[in-house]
Formats: C-alpha cells, sequence, structure tokens
C-alpha cells in the first residue's frame, strides 16, 4: 500500500471514476479522503456499465485494464477509510466547498462530473490536479483523443494543475500512448485508461521523488484548442483505426 | 435508423454533440442520405457572397457580426493579415459553447438581445468562413464547426430562401471533398 498523504480525491459516479479507482486499487494507492458525487439518493452506486462495450485488449501490455467488476463505492473502500458522499449535479455545490475547508487538503485528485469547470473558490483551497488525454499546450479542450487520432495517429496523456482557464495549468507529466485497438471502447474505457495510467504513475513518483516529474508552464500561443468532436470525424478516426 | 443531428430546429435548439454513439460503417451511409437528401431538392450550387456592404448599427458600442464576418473574409482572402486565424477562432469559440451566432453584440461580445441570433445568412457566412479556414490550413476545428453549422442548416431547409438554399448546396459539396479528402487519406473505406 502507498499512503498519499494530503492527497484527497474528488470523484462521482462517472465510468471515468470507476476506471480511475479500480486502477489505484491495483497499484495500492491510499487516499486520506474521498469525496463522492452522486447524482441521487436512490443510487447504489452502482456504475451501470450494462451499455458499455467492455472490450480490452489495449495495445500496451503494461498497462492496467479495468475489468468493471466492482461498484465505486465497493472500489473506494479499497483505496481510503473516509468517504464522504455528496448528493448533488454541480461541483459549485457549496457541500463541496465546505467539505474541501474541512479537508484541507495539499493536492486534489480531480474527476469530478465531465463537462464542468471547477470554481475557483475550490482552485484556491488546494492544488486541484487533472490528468487531460491530450498533449499539452498543443491540443487544449474537449474531445481531443479523437483529433490527435486523426493528426497524428497516436494518443496521449497531460497531468496538469487545474486553473481557472481550461487546460492552462502546469504540466507537472505527459506520456505518448499507442493508438488503441479498433475494438476498444474509447470515450469510456481507452481515455480513461490512459489516463488513469498517467495519473497513478505521476503520484507514485511525487511520493518517490517528492517532486513531480515536470513543472512546464504552458505557452499560450502554442495551444490549439479542440471542441467537442462531430460523429463524422469521431468515425472517421475509429474506424480508421481499423486499417492500421 | 436515420442521422439524428439534423433532425428538428437544431439552431434554436443545437445539439450539444456529447458523448455521440459509435455505430461503425453504417454511419457513412446515413450521413449520406441526410446530405444527399438536400442535393436531390435543388442541383444548383452557390458559391455564397458575404455582403460587403457596412451595416449602420443601431447603437453605440455594438458590433454588427456581419461586418465582422466581411472583415475576416477579406482577410482569409489576402492572406496577409496578422492574426487573422486568431479573429477565426474567437468566433469559432463564441459559436462552439454556445453553437449560436447572434446579430449584434457588444464590445464584451455578449449578443445585445438573445432573440436575434436566427439570420440565416450569418451562418452561412461563417460556414464559408470556415471552410476557407480549413481549406488554407487543414486544421480540424474548421472542419468540426462547418459539420456542425451544416447540419444546423439541413435542419431548417424549409425556412431558407432559394439563394441561402443554394448556397447550402454548394457548401454541402465542399464539406463532402474535405471528408473524403479525409477518409482517403486516413485509409476509410466506406
Amino acid at each position: 500500500m502507498i499512503k498519499l498523504k494530503g492527497f484527497t480525491l474528488l470523484a462521482a459516479e462517472t465510468s471515468r471514476s470507476q476506471v480511475y479507482l479500480e486502477t489505484f486499487s491495483h497499484y495500492g494507492l491510499y487516499f486520506d479522503n474521498i469525496i463522492l458525487l452522486k447524482k441521487s439518493k436512490s443510487s447504489n452506486g452502482l456504475f451501470s456499465i450494462s451499455s458499455i462495450n467492455v472490450k480490452k485488449k489495449s495495445p500496451d501490455e503494461e498497462m492496467y485494464e479495468p475489468l468493471f467488476n466492482r461498484s465505486i463505492d465497493q472500489l473506494a473502500e479499497t483505496v481510503t477509510d473516509n468517504i464522504s458522499i455528496i448528493y448533488t449535479e454541480s461541483i459549485k455545490d457549496q457541500k463541496i466547498v465546505e467539505r474541501i475547508n474541512e479537508i484541507r487538503p495539499k493536492f486534489t485528485i480531480y474527476s469530478g462530473f465531465g463537462g464542468q469547470i471547477v470554481p475557483k473558490i475550490l482552485l484556491d483551497q488546494s492544488v486541484f490536479i487533472h490528468a487531460h488525454a491530450g498533449w499539452l499546450p498543443d491540443y487544449r479542450g474537449s474531445t481531443t483523443i479523437y483529433y490527435s487520432l486523426i493528426n497524428d495517429n497516436d494518443c496521449a496523456v497531460s497531468v496538469i494543475t487545474l486553473e481557472p482557464n481550461i487546460d492552462s495549468g502546469v504540466i507537472l507529466s505527459r506520456k505518448r500512448y499507442s493508438a488503441p485497438n479498433s475494438d476498444i471502447d474509447i470515450d469510456h474505457i481507452y481515455d480513461n485508461q490512459i489516463r488513469a495510467d498517467l495519473l497513478s504513475k505521476t503520484i507514485m513518483n511525487y511520493i518517490k521523488n517528492g517532486i513531480f516529474d515536470m513543472s512546464i508552464s504552458q505557452n499560450e500561443d502554442e495551444s490549439t484548442t479542440y471542441y467537442v468532436i462531430h460523429p463524422m470525424l469521431k468515425h472517421i478516426a475509429k474506424i480508421s483505426l481499423e486499417s492500421k | 435508423m436515420k442521422y439524428p443531428y439534423s433532425d428538428g430546429d437544431k439552431i434554436s435548439e443545437p445539439n450539444t454533440y456529447f458523448y455521440t454513439e459509435y455505430i461503425g460503417l453504417d454511419f457513412f451511409d446515413y450521413f449520406d442520405e441526410s446530405r444527399n437528401n438536400i442535393l436531390s431538392l435543388d442541383n444548383k450550387s452557390i458559391k455564397p457572397v458575404i455582403s460587403n456592404k457596412r451595416s449602420n448599427s443601431l447603437k453605440a458600442n455594438t458590433l454588427n457580426t456581419i461586418d465582422y464576418l466581411n472583415e475576416l473574409f477579406s482577410l482569409l482572402i489576402d492572406k496577409r493579415g496578422v492574426d487573422t486565424y486568431k479573429k477565426v477562432d474567437f468566433l469559432l469559440k463564441k459559436f462552439e459553447i454556445s453553437k449560436k451566432i447572434y446579430n449584434v453584440y457588444d464590445l464584451e461580445w455578449r449578443p445585445t438581445n438573445q432573440s436575434n441570433a436566427f439570420s440565416f445568412k450569418l451562418y452561412i457566412g461563417f460556414a464559408l468562413i470556415l471552410d476557407t479556414s480549413y481549406k488554407n490550413t487543414r486544421k480540424l476545428n474548421y472542419l468540426n464547426a462547418l459539420l456542425k453549422i451544416i447540419d444546423s442548416l439541413v435542419s431548417v431547409y424549409e425556412d431558407l430562401d432559394i439563394l441561402e438554399k443554394r448556397n447550402l448546396t454548394w457548401l454541402i459539396l465542399e464539406e463532402t471533398k474535405h471528408i473524403n479528402e479525409l477518409k482517403n487519406k486516413l485509409v476509410v473505406s466506406q
């Protein structure tokens, strides 16, 4: 077990948090606290994966492959003994601010609901760390994994600090990954799998060395911002994998 | 199943395109069928022209989008403008966030009246800017937005006037060329 003193995980009932928790559990990472966001009290903590095409076999033999055989609640118990559940649909909920204010973590690993911007009031209380599925500063924004597949025939992850402007934080580590096999669900599995992989290794290196692998400020002029990919480009990106 | 992204009025109620479903090669057939339906209605194609007649701002400190599009198009054709693509990217961001283009903005780029979004000529003009930008740079974010604008224009086809319909035909033919080139480059078979 690797105790992560000063680290809190802010997770939500999403496929991304499911993959993160499985991967963190696999590597024995143990957080001081987990704040788990749930949309409703009727939730049983079991993220529905029945609609996800769970095909595995990533091209990287060393990368952990999620099994999707445990609920988020069950997984959370394997990586901390302090779980706070907050029922909310928004990262701006005051209850989250209050809980972070109580814990005062040095680092908060962020895996909230997709498409929401973390408010400055939270960013002021802790260093929020986020894994972005794109090589920064080249690929900012949304669904960059698909743009990277079309342009470069590979994928990448950048672990960064969260700042008020999207994907503009300090780069703590970066890694390029092979394009996935054509039968992998990219949205729910491969995208999350490569983020979880680099995030785990970045955290482990920090615990081992006391510093992050790198600390690179981004130059605004070097970046391109991408927006949610149109299904035509998404299909071209994915179908092109079959010919490679 | 059919292509769902041009159903209903997508200018008033735009698609979000979040987590769109992957359905494999059949997607290309559904997409082609939707676009070909439009091409079969009127086979005349007319390249859009952005009016270079400056509009008269009704209020001080406002910006007419048609003037901005006209300036951008001149810069793109001239190819000598500094920061031309920064200006295109700025409008691209406004469009991608709201999926709407308003007639008039204030100096902070906030729409002066949220109900004045529905001038089809603005959407057609911006689509021409995106098409030209993609041809000049091959940056995918321009093609991505062009696809989205054409989805929206197809959804309101019956409300377009005859010139706008023929402009849309021209835009679809351009889009088809770009998609086929990209498929060929990436060896994506139909």
